[in-house]
C-alpha cells in the first residue's frame, strides 16, 4: 500500500484482541484511521472501549494481531524489535498520566535521558526554550520527588518535545491534576505542539480536553463510531 | 571516474613498488648480515681449530664463490662439500651463502606473488566499493529527479539495505525522507488554505443570502402593493432592521476573512488585562441592560500578559456577547480572572440555556449554531466563537467550555503570560 505522507500516521484495520473463548476481549477491532501532520487529535471514548490499547498499537509498545500502523510512511511493525524501539524514540514523544519520571534523575536529566540513549547530542539552547517554554527553568536541578502533579506532568512534556518527534501520544495525560492544573498543562501542551509543528494524538475523557482537539475521535467497543 | 580509478590503481602499484624495494633490500641485508655471522663462526671454528684451517678455508673460499657448491662435479669441489657436510653436522649451523640466496628468491617470488594478488584484491575492493558508490549516488540522483516531478514521498526504504547500511548514507537518506516530508506537507498546506479560501467564499456568500433576501422581499413589498402610512412605516422600519444585521453581520465577516487569510497579524505586546477585559464588557454592557442582566468581574489583581489587546478583546466580546445572548433577563454574567503558572485562566460565567453535551466540540465551528440556539429567537451567524478560539489559539491560548453545576455554561480560556513567537515547524530546523 502506497501512503499518503502528509497523513502522518495511517491505521489499517487494526486488531487486537485479548483472551479467548467466553472472555474473549476486542480491544481493537478492525480500526481504521489516518491522521494529518501537526493537528491536536483527541481520542475520546468510555473506559474499557479499547482506547488505551489503541494509543499502545499506535505507538508500538504492542504489536497487534493483524493490521498495520503506519508512521510517516513507515510501516512500523515490519521493523525488528529492536529497531522498533529506535524508531519509537526517534519519532515517538510518549506521555503518559503517572509522569513516568525516573526518581533518582533531576529535571534537566530526565529531560535530556531520551537524547542520551540514542547518543544524540542534546543542544542545550534548544532544550532550554523547551524549558522555559514549560516555566521549568528555576526547577532544572530539582528531582521529581519535590515537583508537584503539574510540574512533573510539564516535565515529561518538555521529555517528549526535546526530541522532537514526529508524533506525540498521550494517554489521558491530565488524569491525575486538578481542574486548574489540567487546563494549564492542556494550554501548555497545545500551544507546544502548535509552536513546534508537533502532531498530538491524545487520550482524554475529559470534555473540555476534547474541545480543544482539533479533531475528536469516539471509540466504542474497540472500534471508531465517530470522527 | 575513469581516472580517477587509474589514479588509485596507479597509487596502489607505486605503493607496492616501494613496498616491494624496501622490503628486497631488507631481505639483502638480512643475508649480508647471516654471511658475516657465519664468517664470524669460521673465525672462532679456526681459531677453536688450527689444524683444520686450510680445510676450512678452502671450504670457505669456495662458498663464497656465487657458484653453486653442491651442484658441482669436480672432485676438490666434493670433498670441500664433505668438509662443510661434516662441520655443520658437529656444529650444528648452517649457512650456506647461495642456499639462503635461494630462499631470498622463494621469498622474493612469493612476495611478488603476495603482492600481486593484494594489489588485485584491493583493486577489487575498491572497484566495489565505487560501484556501491555509484548506485547510491545514482540512487540519489533519482530521488532528487522525483523530487523535481514533484514525488516527495516516494522515498524507498534504505533502514535494512545493506549497501547504505553505514552511518552517514542512512543519515543522508533520512534527511531525504524528512525533507520530502516537508515539501509535501508545504504542498498540503497550499493546497488546503486554496480550499479553505474557496469554501470560505462559499460560506460567506452563503450567509449574506439570506438577510438579503430577506430585504429584498421587504423592499420588493413596500413597492409593488398600495400600502396605507402605517404599512408603510413598519415596512420602512424591517428594511433598517434587515439593514442594520446585514451590517452587523457583514463586519463580522470582514473580521473573519481577514483574520483567517492572514491579512491580520496579531500584535502581542504587554499590557494590562484588566484594561482588556474592562473594553470588552464596556462594549456589550447596553445589550446587557436592556436585558437586566449585570456583569461582574472578579479580578484580584491587574495582570499584564502579553497580548494582542485589540483582538484579544474582541475574542472576550464575543464569548459574553454570546454569554448575554442566551441568558434570560434579570441573571448574571460573571468574569473571573486567575493567575496560573504559566497561564493567566479567565472565566466567563452565565445562567443561560447552555449548550447540548453533543454541541461542545462543535459550537467553535464556523457558522455553526447550536440546536438550542437555533431554537432562540436571538440572531447569530455562528462566528462568535469560531473567531474568538481562533485569536486566542494563535496566541498560544484556549478556550473550552463546561456546563455549570447549577444552570448555564461557564467558557474558560487559557492566555499565557509571555507568548512566545511561533516556533518555525520542526522540519525546517533540522
Amino acid at each position: 500500500m502506497k501512503t499518503d505522507s502528509s497523513k502522518i500516521l495511517v491505521l489499517e484495520d487494526l486488531v487486537k484482541y485479548y483472551g479467548s473463548g467466553e472472555s474473549l476481549v476486542r480491544a481493537v477491532d478492525h480500526t481504521s484511521l489516518e491522521i494529518e501532520r501537526g493537528k491536536f487529535t483527541a481520542i475520546v471514548g468510555r473506559s474499557g472501549s479499547g482506547k488505551s490499547t489503541l494509543l499502545h498499537l499506535i505507538g508500538g509498545l504492542d504489536r497487534p494481531d493483524e493490521g498495520k500502523v503506519w508512521i510517516e510512511g513507515k510501516d512500523i511493525f515490519s521493523l525488528k524489535d529492536d529497531r522498533l524501539a529506535e524508531f519509537r524514540r526517534k519519532k515517538i514523544g510518549f506521555i503518559f498520566q503517572d509522569f513516568n519520571l525516573i526518581p533518582s534523575l533531576n529535571v534537566w536529566e530526565n529531560i535530556v535521558l531520551p537524547l542520551g540513549l540514542d547518543n544524540r547530542k542534546p543542544k542545550k539552547q534548544d532544550i532550554k526554550e523547551v524549558i522555559s517554554r514549560i516555566g521549568l527553568t528555576d526547577k532544572e536541578e530539582t528531582m521529581p520527588n519535590a515537583l508537584s502533579g503539574g510540574q512533573k506532568q510539564r516535565t515529561a512534556i518538555a521529555r517528549a518535545l526535546v526530541t522532537r518527534p514526529a508524533i506525540i501520544l498521550a494517554d489521558e495525560p491530565t488524569g491525575n491534576l486538578d481542574s486548574q492544573t489540567e487546563l494549564e498543562v492542556m494550554s501548555l501542551m497545545k500551544s507546544c505542539v502548535t509552536d513546534f509543528g508537533q502532531t498530538l494524538v491524545m487520550i482524554t475523557h475529559d470534555e473540555m480536553i476534547a474541545q480543544m482537539a482539533d479533531r475528536v475521535i469516539e471509540v466504542a467497543d474497540g472500534k471508531v463510531v465517530n470522527c | 571516474m575513469e581516472r580517477k580509478r587509474n589514479s588509485k590503481i596507479r597509487k596502489y602499484f607505486i605503493f607496492y613498488l616501494i613496498f616491494f624495494v624496501f622490503f628486497s633490500s631488507f631481505m639483502f641485508f638480512l643475508a649480508r648480515h647471516e654471511t658475516s655471522l657465519d664468517r664470524q663462526r669460521m673465525l672462532a671454528l679456526i681459531s677453536s681449530h688450527p689444524e683444520l684451517e686450510a680445510e676450512i678455508l678452502s671450504a670457505w673460499e669456495k662458498l663464497d664463490s656465487p657458484l653453486p657448491l653442491r651442484e658441482s662435479s669436480s672432485d676438490g669441489m666434493d670433498k670441500t662439500s664433505q668438509i662443510l657436510d661434516r662441520v655443520e653436522k658437529k656444529y650444528g649451523y648452517s649457512s650456506n651463502f647461495l642456499e639462503s640466496a635461494k630462499e631470498l628468491w622463494m621469498f622474493w617470488g612469493i612476495g611478488l606473488c603476495a603482492g600481486t594478488l593484494l594489489i588485485a584484491a584491493l583493486w577489487y575492493q575498491s572497484r566495489r566499493e565505487e560501484e556501491a558508490l555509484q548506485n547510491s549516488l545514482q540512487d540519489l540522483y533519482e530521488c532528487l529527479e522525483q523530487f523535481r516531478e514533484g514525488w516527495f514521498t516516494d522515498i524507498p526504504d534504505y533502514e535494512n539495505n545493506p549497501k547504505t547500511d553505514t552511518g552517514e548514507w542512512m543519515h543522508i537518506w533520512e534527511s531525504l525522507r524528512e525533507l520530502g516530508i516537508y515539501f509535501e506537507s508545504l504542498r498540503q498546506a497550499l493546497k488546503k488554505e486554496e480550499s479553505h479560501t474557496k469554501s470560505l467564499i462559499t460560506d460567506i456568500s452563503h450567509q449574506l443570502k439570506t438577510p438579503l433576501a430577506s430585504l429584498k422581499m421587504c423592499h420588493e413589498l413596500a413597492s409593488a402593493s398600495p400600502l396605507s402610512q402605517d404599512e408603510q412605516r413598519e415596512f420602512q422600519e424591517q428594511e433598517a432592521r434587515e439593514i442594520e444585521k446585514l451590517e452587523i453581520l457583514l463586519k463580522e465577516l470582514v473580521n473573519l476573512s481577514r483574520l483567517e487569510t492572514n491579512m491580520i497579524q496579531l500584535d502581542s505586546v504587554s499590557a494590562s488585562l484588566k484594561d482588556t477585559i474592562s473594553g470588552a464588557v464596556s462594549q456589550v454592557y447596553m445589550k446587557a441592560k436592556n436585558k437586566d442582566i449585570s456583569i461582574q468581574v472578579e479580578m484580584a489583581q491587574d495582570l499584564t500578559i502579553t497580548h494582542d489587546a485589540k483582538w484579544t478583546g474582541e475574542a472576550f466580546v464575543n464569548i459574553l456577547d454570546n454569554s448575554i445572548k442566551y441568558s434570560p433577563g434579570h441573571t448574571a454574567v460573571t468574569v473571573r480572572v486567575t493567575a496560573l503558572v504559566c497561564n493567566v485562566l479567565i472565566e466567563i460565567e452565565d445562567e443561560g440555556i447552555g449548550i447540548r453535551k453533543e454541541d461542545f466540540t462543535k459550537i467553535y465551528q464556523r457558522f455553526y449554531r447550536g440546536a438550542l440556539a437555533k431554537n432562540m429567537s436571538e440572531e447569530g451567524a455562528g462566528i462568535g466563537l469560531y473567531l474568538a478560539r481562533m485569536i486566542l489559539e494563535r496566541q498560544g491560548g484556549t478556550i473550552s467550555a463546561k456546563r455549570r453545576t447549577g444552570k448555564g455554561t461557564v467558557f474558560k480560556v487559557t492566555l499565557p503570560h509571555h507568548s512566545t513567537p511561533p516556533v518555525s515547524p520542526i522540519h525546517s530546523r533540522s
